[in-house]
């Protein structure tokens, strides 16, 4: 029976049900993921707020000069468990607890920015004749933080362990090219590889010579051996870094100079802080707010957007980044191309990725979901110093083949030619009547994913595809991507360098569609053309000091490369990264390119100390107190 | 006195089959989302700029964590681990010990989040009193109640972030994050207790604030209502003070519900606050939980929920043994129950 009350009942129940449906949408993801190659934007438009206000200036006494002596990092995630510094556990993140940055030492630096090869613990490398070994001659002098000298045996030692324990970090890579490691005598050391390679000193995950981010650690003999390399936790790291632990905790990590540093004897220099810290200190509200505090000198990659730098930079004039006006961020070494599905038709025919990339329109994509800290990209390397000789050697290709060009109608014929015809409702179809549409996976927790995103689906829908954009994280994403069940994804292309982003196309990490693929650039666009394989594996044999030859391998690989297409190059990626110089000075920016500014690398133990230039000899660089 | 007795043996067999089950659920359930928890390792991997030997790796890992073995074997063996109190190993954060990872967490969130429910369920409650027996008689007590709501509505990390920006940015009271200051080591002293308490005021405010609505609005509902009750009236008419007819009578009963709420309220502070906890950073268990969860890292899943249903059902139960001895009522009607 219906009564009053029963309708009431039912009325209140389907409110109830709105509600909460209504409530079901999905939550804002605040917490950050530790990735050295990300910048987050936001988009505002409105005009800078009129009343500026300041902090209340904090009066100098002991705190002050304590402040002046330290360095202050800030971080952009919480560590997990601050007891476990292991180097080698695949949970434990170098970069974000700072070990690998003021602890470790390693062989060489690369200086990607000014293309140097520095040699650090290192003092020079030769390979014999058919690059099947590599003898590398230690410095004289190098020591541990608690005085122990290094060694040709800590190096067998590591190298011993790594082949032995699978599970360590990158020690699979190094089971793949070395054979093993041997003492020559108290300052030399001999690597017997398993393949010959004349690029085995660049490759990071196999020689202790730091590319991007970092390097194979030395560890030392004396404190792990004994130990299980997987779960020693190695509380109290010993490096032979200029400085030790003091303290560790969860949002924290703390360390003081070690004064009796063996390059302060060798090289007669002393890094300038007493204290270097890293702090997470929250969301990018706290960041910014500390920065504009001057309580921090630098955060990490990836925490501050423009917006935010924008802001503190108009309170705080000691605030800048490494261009003074747009685009203000430096190159980050890994450009953003969009990953194209290769092994599902119709874009398995390049004609399809070719009005894919006519379709696309960089620059608003610069404009709108980068705010103009971009440049759109022709190809899948940086705009580095270093490369001018390859993107020269093939100005007639880059000519030949517009891979940046914005133009509908191209691509209208492109997808004619290849059967499909527009429908009314706007949308290409093929000759059956199937749409053209596109899953578009995007890593959910990274606004630059998400911004590009929205930009790029409107575009490609305006272009007549069908756009799905899939949104994940975590397993899920990294599941979904290496078994190909994408169309489109825009990625990282690591680690930039030359050869190494042209074997990422390698017919040799080619697996069906639904296998794992080695790495998400690592082909899991599944590309195969033999033609082309074989031009890189020569070059996989030439030295890269032999420019005749590779540039010469390089252009006859981009014949092949820029026909097929197979992923669009899109934009280089920024790098925004703050520096305060109310108490620091020195860094590098774009008028003065000693370095990179890259906190979260390894190197950075050199843009705090310098280093010495390997042409000259003259110390290059190194943080100051400001005023000095 | 065998009645009570026998209720709380029953009370406490519930409460080993609550976890049990929970404990069950929460082991098959996660495994059912798609994706791989070792794609939590290849991230990892991938945020230090690619790795050639990742496979190889994961491989090794799903050995390791005996993920290649079968639903049931899994299960089986984590049972018996569980029942020798080894929680595990994180599976992205190994070889850190599942049990490394509460310790580490759970004194902040348990210190801040039991401390701050505490203190505003007490404010809320005395306050929530007061408001409402002098109810329309007084216009300041009457203002209090919109000011209750916008507290108990006021999104809560919109608030949280104002605190920082008077208090930690402008005014420079206090600090901007953390749990105490960096350099300081965490020893049993004066100072790092002072320091973690100067800390603690910006991330406890914030929360008190929120909550303290909750408990007011309910505290003075109850009263009301209770206003009207029999033995209200003839205390009155007895002769006695407002003030002893307020704290003696009706605060007494309206007590009643409050504790089961704060009860289970503290029950459920091992949750974690996530919000809290990312602005302030606050190194406590809800970005641990958050974490685990998006990184499908099952162990610690496992670990953390069984603390949150443990701490509950610890909860619960406490109530069931608490109400029989402050509400006389109770216990007198345990005879009917079955």
């Amino acid at each position: 029976m219906v009564t009053s009350k029963n309708r009431m009942i039912v009325i209140a129940l389907v409110a109830v049900i709105a509600i909460v449906l209504s409530a079901c949408a999905p939550k804002e993801v605040i917490v950050t993921k530790e990735v050295p190659v990300e910048v987050t934007t936001v988009v505002e438009v409105e005009k800078p707020v009129e009343v500026v206000v300041t902090p209340t200036p904090v009066p100098p006494g002991a705190e002050q000069l304590a402040r002046a002596e330290t360095l202050n990092l800030a971080l952009s995630g919480r560590i997990a468990d601050p007891t476990n510094l292991n180097i080698y556990a695949p949970g434990v993140s170098r970069s974000g607890t700072g070990i690998h940055q003021v602890i470790y030492e390693y062989f060489f630096y690369q200086n990607l920015q000014t293309g140097e090869y520095i040699p650090w613990i290192a003092e020079s490398y030769e390979y014999n004749a058919d690059f099947t070994t590599i003898t590398v001659k230690l410095r004289d002098g190098v020591e541990w933080s608690d005085g122990e000298p290094f060694t040709p045996e800590d190096v067998v030692f590591t190298y011993d362990t790594l082949l032995a324990n699978p599970g360590m970090t990158w020690a699979a890579e190094v089971s793949k090219w070395v054979e093993s490691v041997e003492k020559v005598d108290d300052l030399t050391v001999k690597f017997n590889l398993k393949q010959a390679s004349p690029r085995y000193h660049l490759n990071r995950e196999a020689f202790p010579g730091v590319g991007i981010w970092g390097g194979i650690t030395i560890l030392p003999k004396h404190i792990w051996e004994g130990q299980d390399p997987l779960t020693f936790k190695s509380s109290d790291p010993i490096g032979t870094g200029a400085y030790t632990l003091a303290n560790a905790s969860a949002t924290v990590m703390t360390y003081e100079r070690n004064d009796n540093w063996w390059g302060t004897k060798v090289f007669g220099v002393t890094p300038a802080p007493k204290t270097i810290s890293f702090q997470y200190l929250g969301p990018e509200t706290n960041v910014a707010l500390a920065l504009a505090a001057n309580e921090i000198d630098s955060p990490f990659i990836g925490i501050l957007s423009l917006g935010s730098f924008l802001e503190v930079a108009r309170r705080n004039p000691n605030v800048s980044a490494w261009h003074k006006d747009a685009p203000y961020a430096w190159l980050d070494p890994c450009p953003r191309p969009l990953m194209v599905q290769n092994a599902t038709p119709p874009w398995d025919k390049a004609e399809a990725r070719w009005a894919l990339s006519y379709l696309i329109d960089r620059q608003a994509i610069v404009n709108l979901a980068y705010e103009g800290t971009t440049v759109p990209s022709w190809g899948i390397w940086p705009f580095y110093d270093g490369n001018t000789p390859y993107f020269d050697a093939i100005q007639d290709l880059r000519d030949q083949y517009p891979t940046d060009v914005y133009d509908p109608a191209k691509a209208a014929e492109l997808f004619e030619s290849i059967g499909y015809t527009k429908g009314a409702d706007g949308y290409w179809a093929s000759a059956s009547g199937e749409r053209l549409k596109v899953r578009y996976l995007v890593e959910s927790s990274s606004t630059e994913e998400m911004k590009v995103s929205a930009v790029l689906a409107d575009q490609l829908e305006a272009g007549g595809i069908e756009v799905e954009v899939q949104p994940m994280t975590g397993g899920v994403l990294s599941d979904a991507i290496l078994r190909g069940e994408y169309e489109i994804k825009l990625h990282s292309f690591c680690p930039g360098y030359i050869f190494d982003n042209l074997d990422l196309f390698n017919g040799k990490y080619y697996v069906p569609l639904g296998e794992p693929a080695p790495w998400y650039e690592r082909n899991s666009f599944r590309y195969n053309n033999p033609a082309f394989d074989a031009i890189v594996d020569e070059m996989a044999g030439t030295p890269p000091t032999d420019m005749e030859k590779t540039t010469d391998q390089f252009h006859r690989a981009m014949e092949i490369w820029f026909k097929d297409l197979p992923v669009i190059p899109m934009v280089q990626a920024p790098a925004l990264v703050p520096f305060n110089t109310t108490y620091w000075e020195g860094w590098p920016s774009a008028d003065n390119p000693w370095n990179m500014p890259v906190s979260w690398w390894a190197t950075f133990t050199l843009v705090v100390t310098g280093y010495p230039s390997p042409e000259t000899g003259e110390w290059v660089g190194g943080i100051r107190p400001a005023g000095q | 006195m065998v009645a009570y007795l026998r209720y709380l043996l029953e009370r406490f067999v519930i409460l080993v089959a609550t976890v049990f089950i929970s404990v069950t659920i929460v082991f098959f359930v996660p495994r059912l989302v798609p994706g791989d928890p070792l794609g939590a390792v290849f991230l990892k991997l991938a945020s230090m700029g690619g790795s050639a030997g990742a496979p190889e790796l994961v491989a090794e890992y799903r050995r390791m964590f005996g993920l290649d073995r079968s639903l049931w074997e899994q299960y089986v063996s984590f049972l018996r681990e569980l029942a020798r109190g080894n929680l595990g190993y994180s599976i992205s954060s190994f070889p850190s010990h599942v049990s490394d990872l509460l310790r580490i967490s759970l004194p902040w969130t348990i210190g801040l989040l039991t401390v701050t429910t505490i203190i505003s369920w007490a404010l809320g409650s005395l306050i929530g009193a007061v408001v409402g027996w002098r109810g329309t008689k007084s216009r300041f007590f009457q203002a209090l109640v919109p000011v209750a709501l916008v507290l108990y509505t006021i999104p809560y990390y919109i608030l949280a972030i104002i605190l920082v920006f008077l208090f930690a940015f402008l005014w420079r009271m206090f600090p901007l994050s953390g749990a105490y200051s960096p350099g300081l080591r965490p020893v049993l002293s004066l100072d790092f207790a002072l320091d973690v308490l100067k800390h603690a005021v910006l991330p406890a405010s914030s929360i008190i604030l929120v909550s303290l609505g909750w408990w007011f609005l309910s505290m003075r509902s109850l009263i009301t209502s209770l206003k009207g009750e029999d033995y209200i009236l003839q205390a009155e008419a007895k002769g006695l003070t407002n003030r002893r007819i307020l704290w003696a009578y009706a605060f007494r009963n309206a007590m009643l519900p409050q504790v089961t709420g704060l009860a289970i309220s503290l029950g459920h502070t091992v949750g974690g606050a996530l919000i809290t906890e990312v602005i302030f950073a606050y190194p406590g268990l809800g970005w641990l939980i958050y974490n685990s969860v998006t990184g499908l890292d099952f162990p610690v899943i496992q670990g953390c929920v069984l603390l949150i249903v443990f701490a509950v059902a610890l909860a619960n139960f406490a109530i069931d043994v608490v109400y029989p001895l402050i509400d006389p009522r109770i216990r007198y009607g345990q005879a009917g129950r079955g």
